[in-house]
């Protein structure tokens, strides 16, 4: 059957529905606009349409189009990397604890803006990490990067998201106080 | 592996066995150690519980738009040929003047502008249009929007050279240069645009509206302008490139999100093929 066949270049209806989701996230990560990242996705399946269709092994599909719109973030930013020399491959060993019930009760808009409050370097590991189960290695190739240097941006990006998540807490704490405080007399009884 | 236990930690922080941690030897090492160590067991839990809730968190917060799969799909190239409307018209060899250009750009490039203007108008009346040849069917309706007085206020605003205020070889130097200037700036750009050099950029209202020209050098000139849709309430959407030939010049439309783009040539034997 052709459609089972290895060799048969992904249909690409099937390749837009499986991964379209997960390349939006991943741009939004990225871009953090909106419009921005559904424009990187579409850039990337119009990169496909011109060029992707002469992949050689069909199972790479998923990886070369997260690479292929990472690749495309990258020089629409004109390529200001951060970490344009040598970067530190170093483990975060200094990580704030965070108790599973608080994370649980965060609100899950607010656990985006702490994701989106991270450095980008960290960023876009951590996204491909939690949002598609890639595997160090996955993300590694996607980023063009060694594992050790996965890693490394993974344990410091968590550590930022704590930190994010503690902040964004505790300012929704000082304005529920806030909204409390300024609450008209009548409310009250 | 040493056995400093807090970089033990910081290693268990980051195992998870869904994302390959078995595979990778430092990471495995540390998750069989925290199978002996009930307190490193436990740190390893929490983490786990921690990236597994965040996970859930993030799917349920990030948003896709709803229009997004439907966009993407029109992009799909199996699909162009099931259409009566190509991607692009490719010149048939007969149609293809002498290329006898020895004009300026600038002329070329508002020759080729009132050209299509003229067919544009020509063409806004159904009834009144001429038999079109088979090659050159109406890939888009560009008359059927405000597209059109819009291509129109541009060839009369191409009649004067482009005075650039930025030149530059780099299109993603443009791209900062209008970006910072708050004018609408190229970022869906075809792969065949893309590649080639730029001359440089321009920006110039019309009717209030700020319009932005980027100039591509190659074989053969082009410019592609960029307007905000908004501006243009009423202009059509169209999801993919397309293509309208006129009198032997084409000319290109395409809109992404908040952006209108239409890109022309100098030369009549601009492939837009490759161009898109």
């Amino acid at each position: 059957m052709a459609s089972t066949d290895p060799t048969t270049t992904p249909d690409f209806a099937e390749l837009v529905t499986a991964h379209y989701e997960g390349l939006y996230r991943f741009a939004l990560s990225l871009t953090r606009q909106e419009a921005d990242a559904a424009d990187l996705v579409q850039q990337t399946f119009l990169i496909w349409a011109t060029k992707g269709t002469s992949l050689r092994d069909p199972s790479k599909a998923k990886s070369w189009l997260f690479t292929s719109l990472y690749r495309e973030f990258l020089r629409l930013r004109r390529r200001a990397e951060p970490f344009v020399g040598a970067e530190p491959e170093m483990l975060e060993y200094e990580a704030e604890p965070i108790a599973p019930d608080v994370v649980e009760a965060t609100d899950a808009s607010v656990a985006v803006e702490a994701l989106q409050e991270i450095d980008e370097t960290f960023r876009a590991p951590l996204t491909l990490f939690y949002l598609e189960n890639m595997t160090y290695k996955e993300i590694a190739e996607t980023l063009g990067v060694p594992i050790g240097t996965v890693m490394s941006r993974l344990s410091r990006g968590k550590a930022q998201l704590k930190a994010a998540l503690k902040r964004a807490q505790k300012s929704a704490a000082a304005a529920r106080l806030s909204v409390r405080d300024d609450s008209p007399e009548e409310n009250h009884g | 592996m040493d056995n400093d236990p807090k970089r033990l930690c910081a290693l268990l922080r980051i195992a998870r066995t869904e994302n390959g941690a078995a595979a990778e030897p430092e990471l495995a090492t540390a998750l069989r150690q925290a199978g002996t160590d009930p307190e490193l067991a436990a740190i390893a839990k929490a983490e786990a519980v921690f990236d597994r809730t965040m996970a859930a968190k993030l799917r349920e917060g990030i948003a896709v738009p709803a229009d997004l799969r439907a966009r993407l799909l029109a992009l799909d190239p199996a699909r162009a040929t099931d259409q009566p409307e190509p991607l692009a018209v490719p010149f048939p060899p007969q149609a293809r003047p002498a290329r006898t250009w020895s004009v300026s750009i600038t002329g070329l490039a508002a020759a080729a502008a009132v050209f299509i203007v003229g067919a544009l108008v020509l063409r806004s009346p159904p009834a009144a249009t001429p038999p079109a040849a088979p090659t050159e069917q109406p890939t888009a309706a560009l008359a059927a929007d405000p597209l059109s007085s819009l291509v129109q206020a541009v060839a009369q605003r191409m009649a004067s050279p482009p005075d650039f205020e930025y030149r530059g070889a780099n299109l993603d130097d443009l791209r900062q240069f209008l970006n910072n200037s708050s004018a609408p700036a190229p970022w869906m750009v075809p792969a065949g645009l893309r590649d080639r050099p730029t001359e440089g950029c321009a920006t110039f209202l019309i009717d209030g509206s700020p319009i932005t020209l980027v100039v591509f050098k190659g074989d053969h000139s082009y410019r592609l302008f960029v307007a905000k849709r908004d501006d243009f309430p009423g202009c059509a959407e169209r999801y993919r490139p397309a293509v309208e030939k006129v009198a032997g010049h084409a000319v290109a439309v395409w809109t992404c999100r908040k952006a209108l783009y239409f890109v022309t040539s100098d030369s009549t034997e601009a492939n837009f093929d490759d161009l898109l």
